[in-house]
């Protein structure tokens, strides 16, 4: 009847509905992408370099001769899972340590926060740049970065909904109880923390899909051949004036996906702030 | 009666939630004159608070006056808008709120808010400000004003938002709860000044609150809310000695009265809880708790019956209702029983570092401390209780946590059963954790909101019981029988309980541990009356099946007086006076104790308050002492004196002139 | 010379150019610059090309008039502009038109007169006397004599001061002046290259005692220098006294900076500057159908090399090398990664620019993966291979690897892209210790250059580290011989050995790319644009 609630809540709002319908569409292409795309994304066709938007080609293709419609469509795949990804890891492990470090306390807590506090003071792009710098660019890197730059963002957000109910009467009742720590953690606690981390996790992902094209955008992300939306884009800068459309298609693949989920996570919130 | 200068007609109040109208006040009618006070009494949800915001147009954005009208020197209220309503705000109408930190802007210094809320010219606002200040009492105005809020104490705070409120010539004064954040002895000295205040500057005058002895001391009539309804409003005194409605006993009878004691006079409780609205019963609101309803009652409504000129209900039975409390039996004070007892602490010490500036700290200075305990030594006997009493900052809750070994003392030993215990509670055994349980003040943080009753009754039971769950579960309906609430609220979560259930799961969670000495901490303080003397009943009873032993930490002398066996009255970190609750507060000797009780006397002693630190020297209620001498008790401890019967304080003055002093005064 | 000498001989000029490299600011970012660009130093040149060569070949702007109007190119931004040290396109680009060199090197790689309006040199190839021309004037107006060219060089193979060319210079035992209009080189050995080492692109000729080169500006070039605003422009303006008539045909010369290519092409749309001199195919094809633009191609002996280690596995399978052969198709790489502009390339660096020593006599053996597969499998990898392949981020490389990935997929060789930054590419040697990777090489002037320091044995740039003797012999024999018959012979072989066993694969040879605005004369692309001779340009 919660559940039922809070899906009520959720839906109600259009828009909300709107970026619902776009992130599943996206995740259909996704899960299906095989079964959706015509070619394999990587296939290239030397006869058919360039090839405006066509039947058989419904995005056109790229400068090597590459079906952009399968090309977008397994790009999915890659941007859904590596940010899904490096956000369902970050928010386990940024809740872990939020929960588990704050509710601990002492040096430990100032220690973790403190680290925390200093990656946190460089935007979430530039840390990511240096890591890659030093770890070479790969799909795992990227992963590794974006728990990296995600897990103190979560962490901290966990800390200080912790914070809050540390000092509760139930808490000290557990106290008074010798109750396991384990317990504490997580039958008391997390249960408390989930709807603050369900509003998070959806900015997160938000900001990770834009992270993740970003990374390709800039050449240190995922590798090519491989069809990542942001890697697209950076290889068709130099096309735009012979093929526009091998630009605009991984432009707005990127743009509406983000928009997508930006709706959704502000009806999550929305829906959860509400009951 | 003269003319009223405000008049109530017909109000109906709705709350917009969601797609629902809610009707949170339901055809109040009633009218104050100049100078006169108007008690409004009733339980939380009654909608005292929203008649006070209604009267002063000050609903939140979702209120809305839906019919009646609010008459102020015969100008609607309900119908003035825009610069019309904010020039009666700032000339006219006034509002003491509850939270007086919440109402003061933090970024400025008193002094501006002062003059910006009597929107003067500088130099001569400046000047009313400080007389102003000056008339509520506060001994240094200028330094005061230059004060920011945060910098003064909980009853400095509220003698500045009275200032606020009486400047010029109000016309209409809301007092909302305005000292239940206050210590008892500083309530008392506001309460006094209020009720001189409003002699004084002649403003009708509501004071909301769900304390009925304060409202019998500052009201000249009262009005009785319930569920919206104003269901009874008389002079004080009649509606205190005559109720005519079965709610307005109710009330009064789950008050425990100075010389009503748990083992000969059970408190009679309101049974059930005040229907939110918009689930409002067809006929009379008060019918499902009432013990007289009958299907007339049930089924059409009554009106509010003008039973004398002054003296309205609305009660269709009213004529058949008959008041009497029980009469005080003589108490007898009981001698301490010569057994080893259950729990002692000798010299227990708890000193609080406080924070230091940067500034400070490079200039070495070392950071200050406050004397939480001094040296407390306490004894608690097997199955009786003990109260301890005393304003905030006396360390009673420092005591009850450094017991249950949430805080560690920080000197002195804790026995159990002459075994000492581990000062973290992590360290105890547990069986000693088992044996020493607590409940704490606040019910709406006890519970965790995410799991179910059940789970928090079974826990303890696990944990410290040796139970399996299998076993535990099937004894988590005994517990919430032992604590009179029915066993399907195991399947419950805590959002789907009242403050009251709540409070009373706490109590049966902690009990779940078979505890032999249960710590209460505030445990009724924030419950209403009707509430507060069902759950006084409950420990009562298990007190009487179960011989288990409290440690009643309370501010408030009656329930004391009504609970406790024994009495522990602590002042800055020290005990000043002990013994049995007879002798400690039948008469008071120490002058502490004395004003304590005087507090809720409207002529009795009212003392200043407290200053920041402690002195260095002597005894330490001696800068607020109404009796204090004059070099001794400055410089030298005073000696504890034994007065019998267990009995002991400490004070410089001897028994005899203490004794003489009560006789005559 | 024996065979000892002549690898020390190979590894000296080596030397030189890894310093060249080595000795400037943006050191790494640069190495692949100094590979492929400096196309007129250090090369060895085969044929004879000893006498004076023709006139240039650009038809010359109108004379007459003088120089009028204003000429804007748009160029990369220099570092410094000290002629010794000078090692980008843009810092040559620049200082070819404040000095000049001794002798030129045309469109055709021929030897051309310059500030030498002849030569001679002795029986034996040791002395060389060149006959400066007459009436040149320094900026400042002090005449060129041959004093200046002593000092350049002097201070150019001064090993003391450690310049990039102390060693492409040490062969020479003497230099002196001879009159006030000639000077005389004496050698220590004899170079039958000597006249392409002369201009060499740090050779440009200073006044004799120049305190500061780096910002005094006094040459004897066809432009000054009005202005240098570093990393924005340079501003020259017509030297009237210029020796050659009809040079320079514009009085005022901008260069102006940009730090990226597509913003420098954007101006050119813009009209803000008349000529750009680089740019990415996709660029140029844009530019291509742009009206009032003149997109210019012209065929390079540049190319991008991929290559595999020969000395360990799997290279060292030669079954694994023919594999890797068989599974490209270097015609669909052409018309993909480079639109089909420049040529299609035969697995060596002698390409059709060199029409005297290319050969399709061996024929290539058309693509056939499963064949390649099938070699694997005899090599030991029935499974197929598996490897990383380095790319740095520059130029076409990167679609070349994915498209190498495509191809050699249907082979079972399954390669990994790891796409660098230069500087990670070629920092710390790492270009010349990973298996797999591709290589960026300029285009020089004659062949043997790439022989000696990319595929001879132990040749410092020897990435691939291929061994072969039969391959030495002949490198050796067209490095020395006299005889043009037999030198063209051996590079016949050496094209057969590499397509049969080479470790390498050129799949196409670069066009340089270049565009100006319609109403351009005597625009002349050269393969190495730093080298462009912007006076003869008229607007």
């Amino acid at each position: 009847m919660n559940v039922q609630r809070l899906g009520r809540a959720f839906f109600a709002d259009p828009a909300t509905a709107a970026g619902t319908i776009i992130v599943t569409v996206f995740l259909v292409l996704a899960l299906f992408g095989p079964l959706i795309a015509p070619h394999s994304p990587t296939a290239q066709n030397a006869d058919l370099i360039r090839q405006p938007p066509s039947l058989s080609h419904p995005f056109g293709t790229d400068r090597l001769g590459r079906d952009l419609f399968s090309r977008i469509v397994y790009g999915a795949r890659d941007i859904l899972a590596l940010a899904g990804g490096g956000t369902v890891l970050a928010v386990i492990i940024g809740a872990f340590i939020g929960i588990s470090v704050t509710y601990l306390g002492g040096w430990l807590e100032e220690t973790v926060f403190r680290l925390f506090d200093g990656l946190l003071a460089l935007p979430a792009l530039l840390l990511a740049l240096i890591l890659l710098g030093a770890t070479g660019p790969s799909r795992a890197n990227v992963l590794l970065v974006m728990i990296l730059v995600y897990t103190p963002i979560v962490a901290r957000v966990v800390r200080s909904v912790v914070l809050a109910l540390k000092s509760r009467g139930f808490i000290e009742a557990a106290r008074m109880r010798n109750e396991r720590l384990g317990y504490i953690l997580w039958r008391e606690l997390l249960p408390l923390v989930a709807p603050t981390l369900a509003v998070e996790a959806a900015l997160r992902f938000s900001y990770a899909i834009f992270l993740v094209a970003s990374l390709g955008f800039l050449g240190v992300g995922v590798q090519p051949p491989s069809p990542d939306w942001g890697l697209m884009v950076l290889e068709a800068r130099n096309e735009f004036a012979l093929a526009p459309w091998s630009l605009y298609v991984p432009a707005a693949a990127i743009a509406l996906l983000v928009i997508g989920v930006n709706l959704m996570a502000e009806g999550v919130r929305r829906a959860i702030s509400d009951s | 009666m003269t003319t009223s200068v405000l008049s109530v007609e017909n109000l109906s109040v709705e709350y917009y939630t969601g797609r629902q109208r809610l009707p949170v006040l339901r055809e109040i009618s009633l009218s104050v004159a100049a100078g006169e006070t108007l008690g409004i009494v009733g339980e939380s949800g009654s909608g005292k608070s929203t008649l006070g915001l209604a009267i002063l147009r000050a609903l939140p954005a979702n209120g809305r006056i839906s019919v009646g009208r609010v008459l102020l020197d015969g100008i609607d209220l309900a119908q003035t808008q825009g610069a019309t309503l904010r020039t009666l705000w700032k000339r006219a109408l006034r509002l003491v709120p509850q939270n007086p930190l919440a109402a003061l802007n933090p970024t400025l210094r008193i002094g501006e808010q002062l003059i910006e809320a009597m929107s003067g010219k500088h130099p001569v606002a400046e000047a009313q400000a400080a007389a102003l200040l000056a008339r509520v009492q506060i001994a240094d105005p200028v330094r005061v004003m230059r004060s920011y809020p945060h910098e003064l104490s909980g009853g400095m705070q509220q003698r500045v938002m009275i200032a606020m409120a009486l400047h010029g010539a109000p016309r209409l004064l809301v007092l909302d709860e305005p000292t239940t954040s206050l210590d008892v002895t500083t309530e008392a000295a506001v309460i006094d000044l209020l009720a001189d205040l409003i002699a004084e500057r002649q403003p009708a005058s509501l004071f909301i609150s769900h304390n009925l002895g304060l409202v019998a001391r500052i009201a000249t009539r009262t009005a009785v809310l319930y569920a919206g309804e104003l269901v009874e409003i008389a002079p004080t005194a009649t509606l205190f000695q005559q109720p005519r409605h079965p709610y307005t006993q109710g009330l009064l009878r789950s008050l425990p009265h100075p010389g009503l004691r748990y083992d000969y006079h059970p408190l009679q409780s309101i049974e059930g809880a005040i229907p939110v609205p918009g689930a409002l019963p067809d006929g009379c609101v008060f019918a499902p708790r009432c013990p007289l309803a009958n299907d007339r009652c049930r089924h059409e409504r009554p009106p509010l019956l003008a039973i004398a000129p002054d003296h309205a209900t609305r009660c269709h039975y009213w004529s058949h209702l008959t008041f009497d409390l029980a009469l005080p039996a003589p108490v007898t004070a009981t001698a301490l029983p010569d057994r080893a007892p259950l729990l002692t602490t000798h010299r227990l010490t708890k000193t609080i570092a406080q924070r230091r500036s940067l500034v400070d700290a490079a200039r070495g200075k070392a950071a200050p401390a406050v004397q939480a305990l001094a040296a407390v030594d306490l004894t608690v006997h097997r199955n009786r209780t003990l109260g301890v009493v005393g304003e905030s900052g006396s360390g009673k809750t420092t005591l009850a946590r450094c017991i249950i070994g949430l805080t560690p003392p920080s000197g002195g030993t804790i026995e159990l059963l002459g075994i000492p215990l581990a000062p973290h509670i992590q360290q105890r055994p547990r069986e000693q954790v088992r044996r020493l349980q607590m409940v704490l003040q606040n019910p709406q943080e006890a519970l965790n909101p995410a799991l179910p009753i059940g789970e928090a009754l079974i826990r303890p039971m696990i944990r410290l019981g040796g139970l399996d769950g299998k076993t535990a579960a099937k004894q988590v309906s005994d517990l919430l029988r032992l604590v009179n609430l029915p066993p399907d609220y195991a399947n419950r979560r805590p959002h789907q309980l009242s403050g009251g259930e709540k409070q009373r799961v706490a109590i049966a969670r902690a009990l779940a541990a078979t505890p032999d000495l249960l710590v209460l901490d505030e445990a009724v303080s924030a419950l209403d009356v009707s509430v507060q003397a069902a759950v006084l009943n409950i420990l009562a009873d298990i007190k009487e099946r179960t011989g288990i032993t409290y440690l009643f930490i309370t501010h408030d002398l009656a329930v004391v007086s009504y609970l406790a066996d024994d009495v522990v009255v602590m002042y800055r970190g020290e005990i000043v006076e002990e013994g049995p609750v007879a002798s400690v507060l039948n008469p008071p000797l120490h002058p502490y104790t004395e004003a304590l009780l005087a507090a809720t006397n409207p002529h009795g002693v009212r003392l200043r308050e407290a200053e920041a630190m402690a002195p260095a020297t002597g005894c330490p209620f001696q800068p607020r002492c109404p009796r204090a001498l004059d070099d001794i008790c400055r410089t030298e401890k005073p000696p504890w004196r034994e007065a019998g019967n267990g009995h002991r304080l400490r004070c410089h003055i001897p028994l005899e002139e203490l004794r003489a002093m009560q006789m005559s005064g | 010379m024996n065979q000892s000498d002549e690898r020390l001989h190979v590894l000296q000029i080596a030397r030189s150019e890894v310093l060249a490299g080595r000795m400037s600011r943006r050191a790494f970012l640069r190495l692949g610059l100094a590979l492929g660009l400096s196309a007129g130093a250090t090369a060895l040149a085969a044929c004879g090309g000893t006498a004076p060569a023709s006139a240039p070949t650009a038809a010359p702007a109108p004379a007459g008039s003088g120089p009028s109007g204003r000429l804007r190119v748009a160029s990369e931004i220099p570092v410094q502009l000290d002629p010794a040290f000078a090692s980008s396109d843009a810092e040559i680009l620049i200082l070819n038109h404040v000095y000049d060199y001794l002798v030129d090197i045309d469109a055709g790689n021929n030897v051309i007169p310059r500030l030498a309006r002849e030569w001679t040199i002795s029986d034996d190839g040791l002395r060389y006397r060149l006959t400066l021309a007459s009436g040149v004037t320094f900026h400042d107006g002090s005449p060129l004599t041959a004093a200046d060219v002593v000092w350049t060089f002097n201070r150019l193979r001064d090993a003391s001061l450690q310049l990039p060319t102390a060693d492409l210079y040490a062969n020479i035992a003497d230099i002196a002046a001879d009159g006030e209009n000639a000077v005389v080189f004496t050698l220590s050995a004899p170079n039958p290259f000597f006249l392409y080492d002369l201009s060499d692109n740090h050779a440009l000729i200073l006044r004799a005692g120049t305190a500061n080169p780096a910002t005094t500006f006094n040459g004897t070039g066809p432009f000054k220098v009005v202005e240098y605003r570093t990393e924005n422009r340079i501003d020259l303006a017509a030297n009237p006294a210029y020796f050659q008539t009809g040079k320079p045909a514009v009085a005022d010369l901008e260069i102006i900076f940009f730090a990226d290519q597509a913003a420098a092409v954007d101006a050119l749309r813009g009209g803000q500057v008349d000529l750009v001199l680089r740019m990415p195919t996709p660029l140029f094809q844009t530019l291509q159908q742009t009206a009032g633009i003149v997109a210019v191609q012209t065929p390079t002996n540049g190319f991008d090399l991929v290559r595999l280690r020969a000395d360990r596995e799997p290279g060292n399978k030669p079954e694994v090398i023919r594999a890797l052969k068989l599974a490209t198709d270097r015609q669909a790489i052409f018309r993909q990664v480079k639109a089909g502009l420049g040529a299609v390339g035969r697995d060596s660096p002698i390409g059709p620019l060199f029409s005297t020593y290319y050969s399709e006599e061996t024929p290539l053996p058309a693509r056939d993966p499963a064949a390649a597969r099938a070699l694997l499998a005899s090599a030991g990898y029935p499974d197929g291979l598996k490897l990383d392949l380095h790319v740095p981020d520059s130029g076409d490389r990167p679609d070349l690897a994915v498209v190498l990935k495509e191809q050699w997929a249907e082979a079972g060789i399954d390669i990994n892209v790891i796409v660098e930054p230069e500087s990670v590419y070629y920092g710390d040697n790492g270009w010349l210790e990973v298996d797999l990777g591709i290589t960026g090489w300029g285009s020089r002037p004659v062949p043997q250059f790439y022989l000696d320091v990319m595929l001879v044995s132990g040749a410092v740039w020897n990435e691939s580290h291929f061994s072969d003797a039969e391959f030495d012999a002949l490198a050796a024999t067209a490095r020395t011989t006299l005889d043009e018959a037999e030198r063209a012979h051996a590079y016949r072989e050496i094209q057969r050995i590499l397509i049969e066993r080479g470790p390498i694969i050129i799949p196409y040879f670069f066009a340089q790319l270049s565009a100006h605005r319609e109403g351009l004369r005597g625009y002349v692309a050269k393969a190495f644009p730093g080298r462009t001779d912007l006076a003869a340009i008229a607007v």
